[in-house]
């Protein structure tokens, strides 16, 4: 459990979540964030230990990994910003 | 003819006797939202509406036998995709983003002659209560301008409320249908998780969406389940079993069946101003020869903590396709590809959405991992199994909706707990994954709408329409 959200881990969730935030608006999330906090640290109270074991279980059942037809190439890309011969364009991710 | 707030049941006895013609209704129906424009509720009218209209009326013309929603005008939360139309989510990130496929639901009314009108108002990637994070702006209440509409389905509660279609899809991941039904005087009905295929519906949290159905009467909403619901192989947790007729079992009949409220919840609901005519609601059932028990689920508050860890984890998780090089809008000029995604996701998300992936990845991280989200997650097992034990004794439960009735626009905005807080009778039906639907029941101290939660067993909407059914059918009288 966690009490308190400083500017740190502020940066550090802003890098996870690939968004960028100015100085007002991380110090709005601060106080913001630490309140949900402490309505989410409300559950530290229940005492889990009884169900513990049985968390993941299995939600779905999974189908056959059949190869099939699927959606129109063309037509998918027709809502990427930037594509070009069937591929999305992205700038260059390796360097040689 | 006058077809003003004319039930889908009632609109298809005149369709199919040629009282009235599809392309008359569309006509009304497009009238009514133009009229009510300034509300804010419908984000687009399909230009092909008069076109669907005609085809249904040249169906209606030459066919003996005609699809179950032959030329009904319908409207889809913006969220819920429609082959070649726009779904936006009531984000800038989707602004315009075009769907590519149907959704289950969508090809459903399709197979069944409905006119998909168009699509309405959102809070942004169904997240709010208020409709006011919609990136296009606020919907507001059907009664009253300063009030908003609910959320995040505002735009869809708000258009069944002024008759701007004959029944409307939403989505409810903790109260998105519900909550705006209460606030706007109609019925809307969560399912079963898994009852009404998710396929084609913009994920938010994926292990609590539904598909959800506004409707003007209780009556149309167990008709048009009956249409919606089944299973479907495009989506691996929708629900084999049978689906029902539910309108076959409404009755007017309530004698023994055995309702619990629970002592929790009763004690929340005294300290409000709501508590006379829920109480009123439950001795008029009681004196109609409904058996109350009073039930105790010692954590039950702790359903918002437990949702605002869950939902917030699957958003931001699922909020990460949104990344401006497949579908989305995106940021030019751009030096490398995370500057894309940070640049993007930066300028197109809004407030509400930033702050709850901010959160999600806050209690998915490794160091908080096992203290929130793993915590939430064996709360809601262990409350899940509270609630089995309830149905195996009781037919019912009944609580609020909300705390009371619509809250001035821009009340909450600066204080995102204050807001959380509303949805403390809501969210549970959706960590425990049983149908709940929210019936009006009557007006609070402002004149504006209340409405009464109904939640069933899973799977068991058969049980929730009856009841639901009786209390609607008799509210005046309450």
């Amino acid at each position: 459990m966690k009490n308190n959200i400083t500017l740190e881990d502020i940066n550090y969730l802003s890098e996870l979540s690939a968004i960028e935030f100015n100085e007002e608006e991380k110090k709005e999330l601060i106080s913001q964030v630490n309140n949900i906090i402490a309505m989410l640290n409300e559950c530290a109270e229940v005492d889990v230990s009884n169900v513990s074991n049985e968390t993941f279980e299995l939600l779905s059942e999974l189908r056959e990994d059949e190869v099939k037809v699927s959606l129109d190439k063309d037509e998918v890309l027709k809502n990427a910003p930037r594509k070009s011969e069937g591929y999305f364009v992205v700038p260059k991710v390796v360097d040689l | 003819m006058n077809l003003e707030n004319k039930s889908v049941l009632e609109l298809l006895d005149l369709l199919k006797a040629k009282k009235i013609s599809a392309v008359e209704l569309t006509k009304y129906y497009i009238d009514r939202i133009k009229k009510f424009n300034y509300k804010n509720a419908v984000l687009e009218i399909f230009d092909d509406a008069l076109l669907q209209a005609e085809k249904c009326d040249l169906i209606i013309n030459t066919k003996k036998i005609l699809p179950k929603l032959i030329g009904i005008p319908v409207l889809i939360k913006d969220n819920i995709l429609y082959k070649g139309k726009i779904s936006s989510s009531g984000s800038k990130m989707l602004e315009n983003y075009v769907a590519e496929y149907n959704s289950t639901v969508v090809q459903k009314l399709l197979d069944e002659g409905a006119i998909i009108l168009g699509r309405t108002n959102m809070d942004e990637f169904a997240m709010g209560g208020s409709c006011e994070n919609s990136a296009y702006g606020p919907c507001k209440n059907a009664y009253d301008d300063t009030k908003v509409s609910g959320g995040s389905s505002g735009g869809s509660a708000v258009a069944v409320a002024l008759d701007m279609c004959a029944f409307s899809l939403g989505s409810d991941t903790g109260g998105s249908v519900r909550q705006p039904a209460s606030f706007n005087g109609i019925v809307g009905l969560k399912p079963t998780y898994g009852r009404i295929s998710r396929y084609g519906l913009c994920a938010f949290a994926s292990s609590l969406d539904t598909v959800g159905i506004f409707t003007k009467d209780v009556k149309d909403n167990a008709f048009l389940l009956s249409i919606l619901a089944g299973d479907d192989k495009l989506d691996g947790t929708s629900k084999k079993a049978k689906v029902d007729s539910y309108i076959d079992y409404l009755s007017d009949n309530i004698n023994g069946k055995k309702i619990a409220i629970i002592k929790e919840v009763q004690e929340l609901v005294k300290k409000t101003k709501y508590y006379n005519i829920y109480q009123k609601v439950l001795n008029y059932c009681q004196n109609h020869g409904a058996i109350l028990t009073e039930v105790s689920i010692k954590n039950y508050t702790k359903v918002l903590p437990v949702y605002y860890t869950i939902a917030p984890a699957e958003g931001s998780s699922n909020m990460g396709r949104f990344d401006g090089v497949k579908y989305t809008s995106n940021v030019k000029d751009c030096k490398n590809i995370s500057e894309i995604y940070s640049k993007t996701r930066s300028k197109f998300l809004g407030k509400e959405v930033k702050r709850r992936i901010m959160l999600g990845n806050f209690v998915l991280s490794s160091e908080q991992y096992s203290s929130y989200y793993l915590k939430a997650k064996n709360i809601s097992i262990m409350l899940k199994k509270e609630f089995e034990k309830i149905f195996m004794q009781n037919d019912i439960v009944f609580m609020p909706t909300t705390y009371g009735e619509a809250f001035d626009i821009g009340s909450k905005t600066q204080d995102p707990v204050s807001m959380y807080i509303e949805d403390m009778f809501t969210v549970t039906a959706n960590i425990v994954g049983i149908p709940a639907i929210s019936i009006p029941i009557g007006v609070g101290e402002n004149g504006l709408p209340l409405g009464l939660q109904v939640l069933s067993a899973e799977l068991n909407e058969k049980e929730l329409y009856c009841m639901a059914n009786f209390v609607f059918l008799h509210r005046g009288e309450i």
